[in-house]
């Protein structure tokens, strides 16, 4: 454990997480929402780390939705974290901003 | 830094947590039951969840979400992504998951849109439709994955 910063660190708390879910369950399956606060600047750098890449300024880190077909288990989940280790990670494909269409073929290459 | 695709663009298509992972459907794809949804029944769950947004450095929009609203026999949730790059193009990825209660079915179905932006701007400014539910996308990828229970 770090004491660089404070104890409490860890956010949501389990009990945050917990409350900020509401569940509705419909026929065997249990539906699932979580909406938090945007992340902060701890869980982002550490998100980013683990991806790879610098995150979105909005990263709702803590939420997701999901259904789970409760006699079997089976759960499927969204997640911001899933998904943006989806994201290519590598320059293949690369956007170019409009306006830097103009000067773009003279720096081709890696920036 | 390093390069990456900086608009976020995701082929997610959720996360199986727990439990088998859906099937392709290769031949005679069943799709999503679009009338059943059409019905008016009763809405007994909704939400809607950001998951994330970049405003792409000032220069378009790139966001995450995922919508779902639940009735008495099906369900259906939205994940959507839509990215705007001002001046060049405009695309989106669609995952829908559809449950059927009673059948214990649930079809997975993805699909990407993109067109340059001049051309859904000038179907936008025509049609006054949001532009995000402009028909006129080219469909790039659709496919259908299914996942039942006994």
């Amino acid at each position: 454990m770090s004491f660089n910063g404070p104890l409490d660190e860890a956010y949501p708390t389990p009990a945050a997480a917990d409350k900020s879910t509401v569940s509705h369950v419909q026929k065997g399956f249990k539906i699932s929402a979580r909406k938090l606060p945007i992340s902060k600047s701890g869980p982002i750098d550490e998100m980013s780390k683990k991806l790879g890449i610098p995150v979105p300024e909005m990263i709702f880190g803590d939420n997701m939705v999901s259904i789970e077909h409760m006699a079997s288990g089976w759960r499927l989940e969204f997640n911001a974290y899933d998904a943006l280790d989806q994201v290519d990670k590598t320059d293949k494909n690369m956007l170019k901003v409009a306006y830097s269409k103009e000067w773009s073929s003279s720096r081709c290459g890696s920036s | 830094m390093k390069p990456f695709d900086w608009s976020y663009t995701t082929d997610y298509k959720g996360t199986v947590t727990r439990g088998k992972p859906f099937e392709v459907q290769r031949e005679n794809a069943e799709p999503i039951p679009i009338e059943l949804l059409k019905r008016p029944d009763p809405i007994l769950f909704f939400e809607e969840v950001v998951l994330f947004e970049s405003e792409l450095d000032d220069n378009g929009i790139s966001v995450l979400s995922c919508k779902l609203r639940v009735m008495p026999d099906r369900m259906l949730l939205l994940c959507r992504q839509f990215m705007r790059l001002d001046n060049v193009l405009i695309r989106i990825r669609d995952t829908r998951i559809y449950v059927d209660f009673n059948l214990g079915k649930i079809i997975r179905d993805y699909t990407e849109r993109e067109d340059d932006f001049d051309k859904v701007k000038k179907v936008q400014s025509t049609s006054l439709i949001p532009l995000y539910f402009s028909g006129s996308f080219e469909l790039l990828v659709g496919f259908t994955t299914t996942q039942s229970f006994d």
